[in-house]
């Protein structure tokens, strides 16, 4: 019952969230701007995993395989996946 | 194992012990650590106000996972502060329904410690001079060889040079030796190529190398008594004003402390070190450094942690869980099965008879030697190394060959780009069962990149999970997979220009065969196309690129 009750509240002030959020106040506010700074700051810490391994299949594997030899191919990516 | 609680007061005496952990009447959120042994072996420390829960007095604590295995038998469990001028019980207990004592040692009967990690490992405490001195030796070796060869400034780290500035030596209950180096670089990504450079070229002299992160390795050091010591690497670094130190440390430091390095001795082994070693032991331990503390638990700077997590990590979620769980598998009583399941059988049924497969996640194997079985090559692949020693050994034990068992971790792009270069030239249908509830979405887009690169001689991705539905518990192993919505899952194959061919939602089994009332079955395929192999190059291009 306690939890049902619980559970009701929960509904109740997600819909007031979302309805706040939906107006465009909360955005405007100055939590609503900063949590949408901390979120895209996050996306973009993220990217520096990104550039750092596709840096390095570029200069590992897909400048040699540019050079279609298939048995240099082949022994380059076996010796890419030796060392990653 | 009983399914008992962790106890919560002492009945008779301070200490009350039962299979789920310990309560010690008089312990608080402040009291100094505390060692375990069992029959005067140090097996492990922890820090009540940390560690445990304070509730009637005193303070519980359960005994950590992997301690669970062994504890089936009689030992005499003493606990003490860290000089043993205080033992709150020393007494014989029972655990479990063994009747011989407990042995809490590794295969070669080496005696085991749980590290501040939750790990199994050894202590210096239990480790003979011979062995100690290997381990010097060993990470004399990575120090020289991250210097000559990586081109980095590496020196001594954490509790060794703590031990050699404190006590000249190793330190009795810690358990491993760690390294860390300069890295000149003060961008996220360039910090993250040098440690690539680094494990490459490791891995070049034949060295078995684990990435921990963007920042850290680990160097599984052979000893000759067959075991293995771990030597981390950890990187430091300055962005902005601040200087980090994987993992996790941050803060304000004077780099004139740090360089030019000077040298200190630890148990005779000359090592390099920070050219004012204090100031760094202070920067990592607080200015109590010179207190022994074996359960010491830095605060960690909450911003700075979430600053490096952004940064440098998201290769290994839950593989730490992982490991323990595999490495049963093979054992009575175990939740993996053996046999091929329901969903390998409906995928095979619509397959040609010699098509190869990806086993994607086989965490045991049981379909990538199932698939074998049947005539298939099969390329199994999980992120767990764990994975890759059970697989191997299911196939074994079944005579079963033409299994090729590569780990692959879908949260490293690079094992992606490899992966679609291989298959790319030797196509196969990419077989997931139960694995999409185990991804982040960062692994679920590499799924996808993968399957939009390598599927487009008309091989499939067929995908097997547990779907959300009312009232239904979750699949196992709980915690470690999670219900997926196939609709947003549809979303992001969609996205990655695929097809969703075939859809079913039925009531099915978990990972484990266990009912579960939503499973979903899915065969995805993505257009043929032009491949980028047959793409025009002609000098000119190949000449601009």
């Amino acid at each position: 019952m306690a939890s049902a009750k619980g559970e009701k509240a929960k509904d109740v002030a997600r819909k007031v969230r979302d309805r706040v959020r939906a107006s465009g106040v909360f955005d405007r506010s100055l939590r609503g701007r900063v949590e949408r700074l901390e979120r895209e700051l996050e996306a973009d810490r993220q990217l520096h995993r990104k550039i750092a391994e596709l840096s390095d299949v570029v200069a590992e594997l897909l400048v040699p395989i540019q050079d279609r030899d298939e048995e240099r191919v082949a022994e380059v990516l076996s010796q890419y996946r030796k060392t990653i | 194992m009983t399914q008992t609680a962790v106890p919560t007061r002492a009945t008779a005496g301070r200490v009350a012990i039962n299979d789920a952990g310990l309560f010690v009447k008089g312990l608080g959120g402040d009291s100094p650590a505390v060692l375990v042994h069992f029959d005067d072996q140090h097996i492990w420390s922890f820090t009540p106000g940390v560690d445990g829960l304070q509730r009637n007095g005193g303070t519980s604590i359960a005994w950590p996972e992997v301690l669970r295995p062994f504890l089936d038998g009689t030992t005499r469990v003493r606990l003490s502060n860290l000089d043993g001028s205080e033992v709150y019980g020393d007494d014989e207990h029972r655990f479990g329904s063994g009747q011989d004592r407990i042995r809490f040692v590794d295969r070669t009967g080496h005696p085991y410690a749980i590290d501040k990690m939750g790990h199994l490992t050894r202590s210096f405490e239990s480790t003979s001079d011979e062995l100690k001195r290997e381990i010097l030796e060993g990470t004399q070796t990575v120090i020289r060889e991250l210097h000559d060869r990586c081109g980095v400034e590496a020196f001594l780290g954490y509790g060794a040079l703590l031990g050699a500035v404190r006590e000249g030596g190793m330190i009795a209950h810690d358990t491993d030796t760690d390294v860390c180096y300069f890295s000149r670089h003060t961008v996220p990504a360039d910090i993250i190529r040098e440690t690539f450079h680094i494990e490459r070229e490791l891995k070049r002299i034949g060295w078995n190398v684990l990435r921990m992160s963007g920042g850290d390795l680990k160097v599984l050091w052979p000893l000759s008594d067959g075991g293995m010591c771990h030597i981390d690497i950890f990187s430091a670094f300055v962005i902005g004003d601040l200087f980090y130190v994987l993992g996790n440390r941050s803060g304000h430091f004077d780099l004139a402390d740090l360089l030019p390095l000077g040298t200190i001795e630890l148990d005779g082994h000359e090592f390099p070190a920070p050219r004012n070693p204090e100031a760094l032991l202070v920067y990592w331990y607080g200015p109590s450094w010179r207190v022994p503390d074996p359960a010491f638990n830095p605060v960690e700077d909450r911003h700075a942690m979430k600053r490096l997590d952004g940064w440098l990590r998201g290769f290994r979620q839950g593989m730490g869980a992982w490991t323990p769980l595999l490495r049963g598998a093979r054992q009575r009583g175990s939740k993996f099965l053996t046999e091929g399941s329901d969903f390998a059988a409906w995928v095979h049924g619509q397959i040609g008879a010699r098509d190869a497969v990806l086993d994607l996640g086989p965490a045991n194997g049981r379909d990538s030697v199932w698939f074998a079985a049947q005539g298939h090559r099969v390329r199994s692949s999980d992120y767990s190394r764990r994975s890759a020693v059970e697989v191997r050994a299911l196939a074994r034990s079944k005579g079963v060959e033409g299994v090729n068992v590569r780990q692959v971790i879908l949260n490293e792009t690079r094992h992606v780009f490899h992966l679609i270069a291989v298959l790319s030239r030797h196509p196969h249908h990419i077989y997931a069962r139960q694995l999409v509830g185990c991804l982040d979405s960062a692994a679920r887009e590499n799924l996808f990149r993968l399957g939009a690169s390598v599927l487009r001689g008309g091989q499939s991705m067929w995908l097997e999970f547990a779907v959300p539905h009312p009232g239904a518990r979750a699949p196992e192993p709980a915690g470690l997979v999670r219900r997926v919505d196939p609709a947003e899952l549809t979303e992001e194959i969609e996205r990655a220009g695929g097809r969703v061919e075939h859809l079913e939602v039925a009531p099915g089994v978990d990972m484990f065969d266990n009912p579960d009332p939503a499973v979903a079955r899915m065969r995805v395929t993505w257009p043929t196309g032009p491949r980028a192999d047959k793409a025009d190059t002609s000098a000119d291009e190949k000449e601009s690129v």
